[in-house]
């Protein structure tokens, strides 16, 4: 009774983190309820979007109502792993310097780390990231840093793919969720957004948002009581291992796609690891939902986010991937049926 | 003429058999072998066989054998050469298939020429000669002769009799009403006639909730909601989930009346499928048809909606009778 009591008053926290947030943020529901989810399944999300979607903007509006320090990076061709963990520069004295960098500065404060059109960055900078996401720890100065409530979120620009360098499976398959940000469709919403000079300074737009409508530092135990607190039945588990064998042959499931040879089109499916992470998301997509149990709808609602940036494709398929994964994500989930 | 009536009685056998002229000294036997020497017409195969017997150190120069055009009405169509042993000699049996292309305006003598069988025999090298064989051939065109003499030209063959086609017709006749039989059968086994068409989804989900209402013991839930679930799966042409139910009403109207059944089955199978507990434990009202709410009554809340296996199996009936009507 008592964690059922904690799941509803931390529901409630949570709905008051996603209306701040909707405070600075419009048109964009499903972006802030897959932070959300993000946030309390304790897991790294990879933004997509255009520019001037409101990446950052909804990024800072998150790290604001978590509370605990935020840092920013962009990614560039000439960044390299030491630029995030030190700097070195003359003092007033002209004594050379040496000081913690973007990472290291706020010590176990930092909650959220955002990484700027990541795949700009070089792949060095990429294995960095994934040490720190995997393992919330750095090495340096002799010691190791530990951030125990890190949270990292990464933007790639899907514009442009000149000079850039595409993340490794490996450092994709560490995200917990890949979310799309789309111009909003509504036209009162975009009037909003172009005439309201409320919209025109990100700064002050901001200002309304709350500060840390979450305790960050509890983030981690309530996270633990949702995995645990929600029940996954057989029949769901069976429905997942589908799901996820579907991702993987998706020809023995009758799935095909428009102009692509089922049996040659999947180099990898999703991990165990992804299947996992898909499992937590769903979790708390149940909660928010204020179910103590998994439904197929609650997979599906975060099918997409968790598993497309996890399949991939053989090579003669991968420059068509925008236009066949979502295509194939759809016939997935409208294929395999629970019970 | 005893000689004479030998040499008729050969010929009518239809087949004589000479001795070549000299022999050189290897050659043992030479015989050739020929058929009728008349009757024969334009187009056809004359045979002729020769058989030589040599020494065994004797081989037959195979080249010697006459060239495929002869000469400008005779052809040698085959020649087929046989070699054995046979009592330190070596035989050899030729096969010579000659045809004529003469077209005869009245009958006519001709011979098929002479030519040397080459033998090596060692390092010397030795002929032998086949002699020339006459023969008569006849035009196959009416003469004009007959016509003069008043007899009838020549009429065109007999049109060969048709066999009855009765039994091959029969046979086929049977073939194809076994085959068609046989298709049907298969198209009603796979459901694919369309009075089967309609309504088959729910029709099979009746089949199956009422097999399993009336097996003995714990009734089997899992698999009558199951049922009920693939029959909605079928009817939507997609897994149907609880969540999309407001389109399913939108695309399938003819489901509306039921809309509070149905939306009422989803949130108990939901809670049967997805609520970790023992699934014994889950155990429908089975106080009998009258138990369970009827349709259009208000259902007992949500989740804990309980559907025994009547209500499940009328539930089936009624979408069977909507299904059936569809289209």
């Amino acid at each position: 009774m008592h964690s059922e009591q904690l799941l509803a008053d931390w529901r409630e926290k949570a709905f008051r983190f996603e209306s701040e947030i909707e405070k600075a943020i419009i048109g964009q529901p499903r972006a802030i309820r897959l932070m959300t989810i993000a946030v309390f399944a304790r897991g790294h999300v990879l933004l997509e979007g255009n520019v001037g979607v409101g990446k950052t903007t909804l990024l800072r509006a998150v790290s604001l109502a978590i509370g605990g320090e935020y840092e920013r990076i962009e990614g560039t061709i000439d960044l390299m792993p030491a630029d995030l963990i030190y700097y070195t520069y003359l003092d007033e004295n002209g004594r050379p310097r040496v000081d913690p960098g973007p990472v290291l500065k706020h010590g176990e404060g930092l909650s959220t780390f955002f990484f700027n059109e990541i795949n700009r960055a070089r792949p060095q900078i990429h294995s960095l990231l994934l040490r720190i996401m995997a393992e919330r720890s750095v090495t340096a100065f002799n010691r190791e840093f530990r951030f125990p409530y890190l949270q990292v979120f990464a933007d790639r620009n899907r514009v442009e793919k000149e000079e850039t360098f595409e993340l490794p499976a490996a450092a994709r398959d560490r995200f917990l969720l890949e979310i799309a940000m789309d111009y909003p469709s509504d036209a009162d919403i975009l009037d909003q957004l172009t005439f309201d000079p409320r919209y025109h300074d990100a700064n002050r737009l901001l200002g309304v948002v709350t500060p840390a409508v979450l305790p960050y530092r509890e983030l981690d135990e309530i996270a633990a009581a949702i995995q645990s607190g929600i029940q996954a039945s057989p029949t769901l588990r069976a429905y997942t291992r589908d799901l996820w064998r579907a991702s993987h042959e998706p020809e023995r499931f009758g799935i095909s796609v428009a102009d692509a040879d089922m049996s040659e089109l999947i180099q990898a499916g999703a991990s165990p690891r992804g299947m996992s992470y898909l499992i937590r998301a769903a979790r708390v997509h149940a909660w928010l939902k204020g179910r103590d149990r998994v439904i197929p709808e609650d997979i599906q609602g975060v099918f997409y986010p968790a598993m497309a940036h996890r399949v991939f494709l053989k090579p003669a398929y991968e420059y068509r991937r925008d236009e066949l994964v979502p295509g194939l994500v759809d016939k997935i989930l409208h294929s395999i049926a629970a019970p | 003429m005893k000689r004479t009536y030998l040499a008729f009685l050969l010929l009518f056998l239809g087949a004589a058999v000479s001795h070549g002229g000299e022999t050189p000294g290897p050659v043992r036997d030479f015989q050739v072998s020929t058929p009728r020497p008349f009757g024969y017409a334009i187009g056809d195969v004359i045979l002729q066989t020769l058989n030589v017997a040599v020494d065994r150190e004797a081989l037959l120069d195979r080249n010697s054998l006459p060239p495929s055009r002869i000469n400008r009405w005779l052809e040698l169509r085959e020649a087929n050469v046989r070699e054995s042993e046979h009592d330190g000699l070596r035989r050899y049996s030729i096969e010579l298939a000659y045809q004529s292309f003469y077209a005869p305006l009245e009958v006519k003598n001709l011979a098929i020429p002479a030519f040397k069988l080459a033998f090596t025999h060692g390092e010397d090298v030795f002929e032998l000669e086949v002699p020339a064989w006459r023969f008569t051939t006849a035009p196959i065109r009416e003469l004009s002769i007959l016509r003069e003499e008043g007899l009838e030209p020549m009429q065109p063959d007999a049109p060969p009799a048709l066999p009855s086609r009765t039994g091959p017709l029969r046979g086929l006749a049977s073939a194809a009403a076994a085959g068609a039989g046989a298709g049907l059968y298969l198209v009603y086994l796979y459901g694919y006639l369309p009075w089967q068409q309609r309504g088959r989804h729910f029709r099979a989900a009746c089949r199956s909730v009422r097999t399993l209402s009336r097996a003995s013991g714990t009734p089997d839930y899992s698999s009558a909601y199951t049922a009920i679930h693939r029959a909605f799966n079928g009817v939507n042409g997609q897994p149907l989930f609880s969540d999309h139910l407001e389109a399913f009403f939108a695309d399938h109207p003819a489901f509306e009346p039921l809309r509070e059944e149905i939306a009422a089955f989803f949130a108990s199978s939901y809670d049967f499928f997805f609520t970790e507990r023992p699934k014994d434990k889950f155990v429908g009202n089975e106080l009998g048809p009258q138990s369970g709410p009827r349709r259009g009554e208000p259902q007992r809340g949500g989740a804990q909606t309980e559907f025994p296996m009547p209500r499940l199996f009328r539930l089936c009936r009624d979408c069977y009778d909507v299904e059936r009507n569809l289209r």
